[in-house]
C-alpha cells in the first residue's frame, strides 16, 4: 500500500515542541504533513484519553511531544506524560493491539531537526504497518 | 508464631457477629458497620449498626458482595475523620479499596478499626439468590474475582478474623497493637494460630494463582486484538454500572460524562460525513478504553463491575489483567501498602527512559 498516508495526531507542547515545529518551518526542513499538531500547554496535560480517542476515532498513530526532563516548564508535567504513555501502551500491549501506534518524544524548542526526523521516522513506520484497525465499529 | 483468641459461639457468622456486638456491649466502639441482610435471602449489605442485637446477627462470611465498603467508608470519613472509634468489616479487596482510596485522599483512617478476615469469596449475585447460603461452600461456583483472587487475607488493618483450618467458631488474629488490646479487652487470651490455617491458606493461592493465569491467558487469546475487543464489549448497552459500582472510580466530575463528549447536531452529521458510520449515541470501546487508562493503575480486582454489568461483560476480567500488567510495569500493586504512592501521583526523573525518542 504504497499511497497509504497515516494520519498522525500530535499532542505537542507548547514550550518545547509546538516551537521546534515551527522552528522546523521556518528553516525549511521538509517533513511529511501528515501530523495534525496539537498544541497543549504542558505534556503532562496529556490525558491517556486523548491518545486513545484519536486512536479510535480513526488516527494510524499518536505522538506525545514535551520538553526533555529537568526541562518542562511545570517541573514534573514530563514525566508524568511518560508514565501515561507507558500505561497506555500496556493496556494496548495487554490487549494485543499495536502499541507502537503511540510515540513519546522529547523535543526541545531548538531542536527543528530532531522534530523532522522524528516525525519522518514515525510516519514511515507507520506507512509500513499500514493502515489502523482500531477505529473499526463492527466485524 | 503468630498469635490469636479463640471465638467458640457457634458457627462462623455467629461467632462473629458475638465478637462484634461484644465490642459494643463493652463500649469499645460507638458502631459498627458490617454486612446485613435487610431481608433474609436477598443479599446483606452494608450497615452501620448501634445495637449489640442488630450487629449479633450481621453476616461476616456471607457469600455475597452487591457493594463496595471501601466506597461506603469514604462517605463516612471523607470530610471528616470520625471522632470516636468505629470497628468497619471489610473483605480483603474493600481493604485494598481503603488503602487506595486513602492515598488518593478519599478516606480518613482516625478512629477506623479495620476487621478483616480470610476470604473464601462470594458469589455471583444470581447464584446467591437462587440459593443463598451463609457460608461459601463450593469453590467452582464462586465469581472470578475470587476464584482468581490472589490476596484473599488481609494484609493491612487491625484484626483477620478465620474459620479456615479452625476446628470450631473463628479464630481472631490480631495485626496492630489496637487489635490486640482490643481482643484483650474482651477478655480473650491470645495463644497460637492453629497450624491447619496456613496450609488451607496455601492450598488456596497455589489454586487461585493457576486459575488466574489460565483465565488471563484464555482472555487475551479470545479477546484480543480489534475483532475480540469488539466481541467482548459487543453487547454493552453504556449504562455506565460497572463504573458507578467501581470504589476506585471515586471521581464527582467524570470525563465520560462531561460535556467533552457531547457533540452539536452537526458535529454529528460532519461525523457521519467523514466517517460514514457512527456508534450512537456513544461508544462503549473508547469508554471502556479510557476507564482503563485511568482505573487499571489502582485496580484492586474486587469484580464489582462484573457484578454490575446487567449484559454479563466480564469486566472484572478485562480490569484485573489489564490491571497486573499496567502495575506491574510500576512495581506497583494496588492496595499493598498505604507507604507506596499511586501510579499517577509520583513521578521519578529516572525511570522509563528507553520510552522516549
Ligand atoms: S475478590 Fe478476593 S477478597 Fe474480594 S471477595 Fe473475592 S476472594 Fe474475597
Ligand atoms: S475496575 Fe472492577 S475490579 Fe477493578 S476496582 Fe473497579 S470494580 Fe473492582
Ligand atoms: S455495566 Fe456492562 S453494559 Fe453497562 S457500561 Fe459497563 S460493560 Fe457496558
Ligand atoms: S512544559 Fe513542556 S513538557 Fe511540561
Amino acid at each position: 500500500m504504497s499511497d497509504f498516508e497515516p494520519k498522525i495526531v500530535g499532542f505537542f507542547c507548547n514550550w518545547c515542541t509546538s516551537s521546534a515545529a515551527d522552528l522546523a518551518g521556518t528553516s525549511r526542513l521538509q517533513y511529511p504533513a501528515n501530523v495534525r499538531p496539537i498544541r497543549v500547554p504542558c505534556s503532562g496535560t496529556v490525558d491517556p484519553v486523548y491518545l486513545l480517542r484519536a486512536l479510535r476515532e480513526g488516527a494510524d498513530g499518536v505522538m506525545v511531544g514535551g520538553c526533555h526532563p529537568g526541562d518542562c516548564h511545570y517541573i514534573t508535567g514530563n514525566l508524568k506524560a511518560r508514565r501515561r504513555v507507558k500505561i497506555v501502551k500496556t493496556i494496548l500491549e495487554s490487549l494485543r493491539l499495536p502499541a507502537d501506534r503511540v510515540l513519546l518524544a522529547w523535543i526541545s524548542g531548538s531542536e527543528g531537526a530532531k522534530f523532522q526526523r522524528v516525525v519522518t521516522e514515525f510516519t514511515n513506520k507507520l506507512k509500513e504497518m499500514g493502515p489502523s484497525d482500531l477505529s473499526k465499529k463492527w466485524k | 508464631m503468630a498469635k490469636g483468641a479463640w471465638i467458640k459461639k457457634g458457627d462462623p457468622n455467629q461467632s462473629a457477629g458475638w465478637f462484634l456486638a461484644e465490642l459494643r456491649r463493652k463500649d469499645l466502639v460507638k458502631g459498627v458497620m458490617a454486612q446485613k441482610e435487610m431481608y433474609p435471602g436477598q443479599g446483606a449489605w452494608h450497615y452501620l449498626l448501634k445495637e449489640p442485637e442488630d450487629i449479633e446477627n450481621t453476616k461476616v462470611f456471607i457469600p455475597f458482595m452487591g457493594s463496595s465498603g471501601a466506597t461506603a467508608i469514604s462517605k463516612l470519613t471523607k470530610d471528616k475523620p470520625l471522632k470516636d472509634p468505629v470497628a468497619v468489616v471489610l473483605r480483603p479487596c474493600e481493604v485494598r479499596g481503603v488503602v487506595e482510596l486513602t492515598k488518593y485522599k478519599q478516606i480518613q483512617l482516625d478512629n477506623l478499626i479495620i476487621i478483616s478476615f480470610d476470604c473464601v469469596g462470594a458469589y455471583p449475585r444470581r447464584v446467591y439468590l437462587n440459593n443463598p447460603v451463609d457460608l461459601p461452600e463450593d469453590e467452582d461456583k464462586l465469581r472470578g474475582s475470587c476464584r482468581r483472587c490472589k490476596r484473599f487475607t488481609p494484609h493491612f488493618g487491625d484484626i483477620t478474623l478465620t474459620y479456615l483450618g479452625v476446628s470450631e467458631g473463628i479464630f481472631a488474629i490480631p495485626m496492630t497493637e489496637k487489635g490486640e488490646e482490643l481482643l484483650k479487652a474482651l477478655g480473650l487470651e491470645l495463644e497460637d494460630v492453629p497450624e491447619e490455617r496456613e496450609k488451607k491458606l496455601a492450598e488456596m493461592e497455589e489454586k487461585r494463582l493457576a486459575t488466574r493465569e489460565k483465565e488471563f491467558k484464555e482472555f487475551a487469546e479470545e479477546y484480543g486484538g480489534m475483532e475480540g475487543q469488539l466481541k467482548f464489549f459487543g453487547k454493552c448497552i453504556n449504562c455506565k454500572n460497572c463504573m458507578e459500582n467501581c470504589p476506585i472510580c471515586f471521581c464527582k466530575e467524570c470525563f465520560f460524562k462531561s460535556p467533552s463528549l457531547t457533540w452539536d447536531s452537526e458535529v454529528y452529521m460532519d461525523m457521519l460525513d467523514n466517517k460514514g458510520a457512527v456508534r450512537m449515541p456513544e461508544d462503549p470501546i473508547f469508554f471502556q478504553w479510557g476507564r482503563l487508562a485511568h482505573i487499571t493503575p489502582s485496580c484492586i480486582g474486587c469484580g464489582l463491575c462484573t457484578e454490575a454489568c446487567p449484559v454479563d461483560i466480564k469486566v472484572g476480567l478485562i480490569f484485573a489483567y489489564v490491571a497486573e500488567n499496567v502495575q506491574g510495569a510500576f512495581d506497583y500493586e494496588a492496595g499493598r501498602s498505604l507507604d507506596e504512592a499511586p501510579i499517577l501521583m509520583e513521578f521519578r526523573e529516572n525511570e522509563l527512559e528507553d520510552l522516549a525518542l
